[in-house]
């Protein structure tokens, strides 16, 4: 039998030695927990490629310490900025630094934002999708909790300028800093991203390769800085909105032989719009390059309707001018006297089309470079004013009392060329354009983010619905997916569209110093009370029984 | 936060325990095995304690804030099963008195520190997050030791036969005071409005603690005295 003593000295002799191998394992095998103080859900920037050229940011991987805008250095750090203190200067400023992450925190009410400020916000979008960077950018909601997590980032990057390290030190005792986390993947390609076409058409009275067409298109995609804040209400929403209203209104007066008029008309909702129209580059060359489809070879008109939402005005924006006895300016004049009647100033406005750049400034410049008469309809004054693909681009930024307008006077010009008459009684028994038609078309279409890698896919939902509210109203409607070519791709996604992002209290290293000096003085106070203890026990025993202590 | 932080709190939990081990004189009476067992009588009391309330006190569905004092108080009574693990542990360590006192108190203590400190340290300190509650368990840590090596003190003095019968009653209430000293944080709930959290409460638990360390050592030193 082993003593006591014995075992005592075995395990003494061998445990040690066991620490030495189990230590280490234990280390390297129990994962670091995550638990963080605090998790919210982050909207990542645009990534996309268009022409051969890489735009937005090409990262989505985060784990470095935050640090404010106003922070002296913020290489390899994350950025914290709030959406109404960023400008363009600030975003240069962050990526020519080498700041690894940059996170915007959005007001969750976006409308409360200053003329100004909203362009600001453009400019910034802007600044951001312009070329491509190799910082992650992503955008959250203001939450309290982010909010708080914001100001102690801030107060201590203040503390950044504390000349003396001790100071510094003192200071890392009471604020915390924050450690940015995003785990996850690399963004990817997306391979097979498809782009959908949703189409229909209502045939004239007649033969009907012998009638003119007019042809209505919107697109349907929205853009922003981030996709999932894509929610594009006015642009294009709005051109969308219109579009289903004219075909709701149209189906009706087609299905009647007494209203039926000797013209075709044809409704595309174009994908990829903001990627330099390649949806209705793929229906031009599907309708003119093919010979079997004659619908777009003897076209009047064709009308782009964009970003429709608000305003006391509208735009006609055309690449050439049309000759004043063409069906295009008749249109127009048609457009002036509905306009007129409401009180809506309608002007043309010419833009010549730009063939050294790469992408189309306008949706009907596609056409006018195919030389089929078309134009643009929007409330805005040129195409680049930052309000077309924006984040800000919420169903708030519509104005509905606008928009319904704006589709009585299109629709009423409309009907004014195709009946060469004044068709003032015409809306009514079901053909009107009721504010309530217009908000159900806007809700459906601001239901979901419609950034086009969103849209991606041969089930979509909302391509699919958008599809199904195309039959009801029009002849052989139905969808056509366009992808990208696989050696020379025109354009390309990324995926990784949302991410988790978490944000741990950290203490610098110092901090971890000064702490261990504490313990360790600590300890030394502990272990001079043992080393005195004895010394000490007397002292309490003389104290506690002098008279005794006498007497022996 | 890191490994480095990790090690910080670990050297504050078992630090003072190690130096107590080391600096009174304990390697000289064999007292590792001593420990070692005792922390194995104290794995076996709370087992038994665990039976116990398994039994007889369902876990209420509630959050633990809500379970009334009244309940926590009856609940907190099978903690007299520590005395009772003790007192035999008590019997079966050799040795002088103070010895004695110091392996019980000790062994106890560190199985309490091991079984209940070491886990809650080595998944939460080691995490990205920096969060004071790591180094509050540790310094709790050390005032568990004095309220451990309490506890064996007075529980010894409990057993003497020859203890002054004038002092018994104050051992008595010192032991009980030691056992009702988890519900301490309620009680300074009800009397202060608020829960006190944070350094607060630890400074809270160790006054006591402190008191009653120095109230035990005055009758083990009358105690001690009245021999010589």
């Amino acid at each position: 039998m082993w003593s006591d003593q014995e075992l005592v000295e075995m395990l003494r002799s061998s445990v040690p030695y066991y620490l030495v191998v189990a230590l280490p394992l234990l280390i390297l095998m129990s994962p670091v927990p995550v638990d963080a103080a605090a998790e919210f859900t982050v909207y990542r920037l645009q990534q996309y490629d268009l022409h051969g050229s890489p735009h937005g940011s090409r990262s989505s991987l985060v784990n470095v310490e935050a640090r404010s805008l106003d922070a002296s250095s913020v290489a390899r750090r994350c950025v914290l900025a709030r959406l109404a203190d960023l400008t363009p200067s600030h975003y240069q400023r962050v990526v020519s630094q080498g700041a690894a992450a940059l996170l915007i925190l959005l007001p969750v009410n976006v409308t409360s934002f200053s003329v100004d400020q909203r362009q600001l916000v453009h400019d910034v979008e802007a600044a951001m999708l312009e070329a491509d960077s190799q910082l992650a950018v992503y955008v959250a909601y203001e939450t309290q909790e982010l909010l708080d997590i914001y100001e102690a980032v801030r107060t201590a990057t203040n503390t950044d300028a504390v000349t003396s390290a001790a100071a510094a030190m003192m200071s890392s005792l009471s604020t915390d800093g924050y450690q940015i986390v995003v785990g996850g993947s690399q963004s990817k390609l997306m391979a097979d991203m498809t782009i959908a076409n949703v189409q229909g058409k209502l045939s004239g009275y007649g033969v009907e390769e012998q009638l003119p067409t007019i042809a209505i298109v919107a697109h349907y995609d929205a853009f922003g800085a981030a996709p999932e804040l894509s929610w594009g209400a006015d642009s294009n929403g709005s051109g969308v909105v219109v579009l289903l209203e004219l075909a709701r209104i149209l189906s009706r007066l087609y299905a009647s032989p007494r209203t039926h008029p000797r013209l075709n008309m044809a409704f595309l909702l174009s994908g990829g719009g903001y990627i330099n129209y390649q949806g209705s580059k793929r229906y031009l060359e599907d309708h003119l390059d093919a010979s079997d489809s004659p619908l777009l070879s003897e076209t009047h008109y064709t009308l782009c309707l964009d970003t429709l939402g608000s305003g006391d005005s509208l735009r006609l924006h055309v690449s050439k001018r049309p000759k004043e006895t063409s069906p295009g300016y008749q249109f127009f004049q048609a457009l002036q006297e509905a306009g007129a009647a409401v009180g809506i100033n309608v002007d043309m406005v010419h833009r010549k089309i730009n063939l050294q750049e790469d992408t189309q400034a306008w949706e009907h410049e596609k056409y006018s470079m195919r030389r089929l008469p078309a134009f643009t309809l929007s409330r805005l004054l040129g195409p680049k004013t930052g309000e077309r693909g924006s984040i800000l681009d919420t169903s708030e930024n519509v104005d509905l009392t606008s928009l319904t307008r704006n589709t009585v006077v299109v629709a009423t010009a409309l009907l004014r060329h195709i009946y060469n008459t004044s068709v003032d009684g015409i809306f009514d028994n079901g053909l009107a354009v009721t504010k309530k038609s217009v908000k159900s078309w806007l809700d459906l279409l601001t239901s979901q983010p419609r950034s086009p890698q969103l849209l991606s896919g041969k089930n979509n939902p909302l391509v699919s619905t958008l599809h199904q509210i195309l039959t009801r109203y029009t002849n052989e409607a139905r969808v056509t997916f366009l992808k990208a070519d696989k050696r020379d791709p025109e354009w390309a996604f990324y995926d990784i569209t949302r991410a988790t992002m978490a944000a741990y209290a950290v203490k610098p290293a110092a901090f971890d110093f000064l702490l261990t000096m504490a313990i360790l003085a600590y300890l030394g106070v502990i272990y001079v009370f043992l080393q005195y203890f004895p010394k000490l026990y007397a002292m309490m025993v003389r104290l506690a029984s002098p008279q005794k202590s006498k007497t022996h | 936060m890191t490994f480095f932080h990790f090690g910080n709190c670990i050297a504050l939990a078992y630090g003072p325990y190690f130096l107590t081990y080391k600096y009174s004189g304990m390697p000289e009476y064999g007292g590792f095995w001593k420990c070692a067992q005792v922390g194995g009588m104290y794995m076996l009391t709370q087992l038994c304690k665990m039976l116990l309330l398994a039994t007889f006190f369902p876990t209420s569905d509630g959050p633990p804030e809500t379970a009334s004092l009244a309940t926590e108080l009856v609940k907190t009574t099978v903690d007299f099963g520590d005395v009772m693990g003790l007192s035999i542990v008590m019997g079966r360590v050799p040795g002088a008195g103070h010895i004695k006192i110091l392996i019980t108190g000790l062994g106890w203590a560190a199985a309490d520190l091991l079984l209940t400190r070491a886990l809650p340290l080595w998944v939460g300190a080691r995490g990205l997050e920096f969060d004071w509650k790591y180094i509050q368990i540790s310094l709790d840590a050390n005032i568990s030791l004095v309220h451990h090596l309490n506890m064996a003190l007075l529980v010894w003095l409990w057993w003497r036969s020859d203890l002054a019968a004038a002092v018994r009653p104050i051992v008595a209430v010192l032991i009980a005071g030691c056992i009702y000293r988890p519900l301490l944080p309620q009680m300074l709930a009800i009397l202060l409005g608020s829960r006190p959290l944070g350094f607060g409460l630890l400074a809270a638990c160790a006054t006591p603690t402190l008191c009653t360390a120095l109230i035990a050592c005055h009758i083990f030193i009358t105690h001690s005295a009245s021999f010589r």
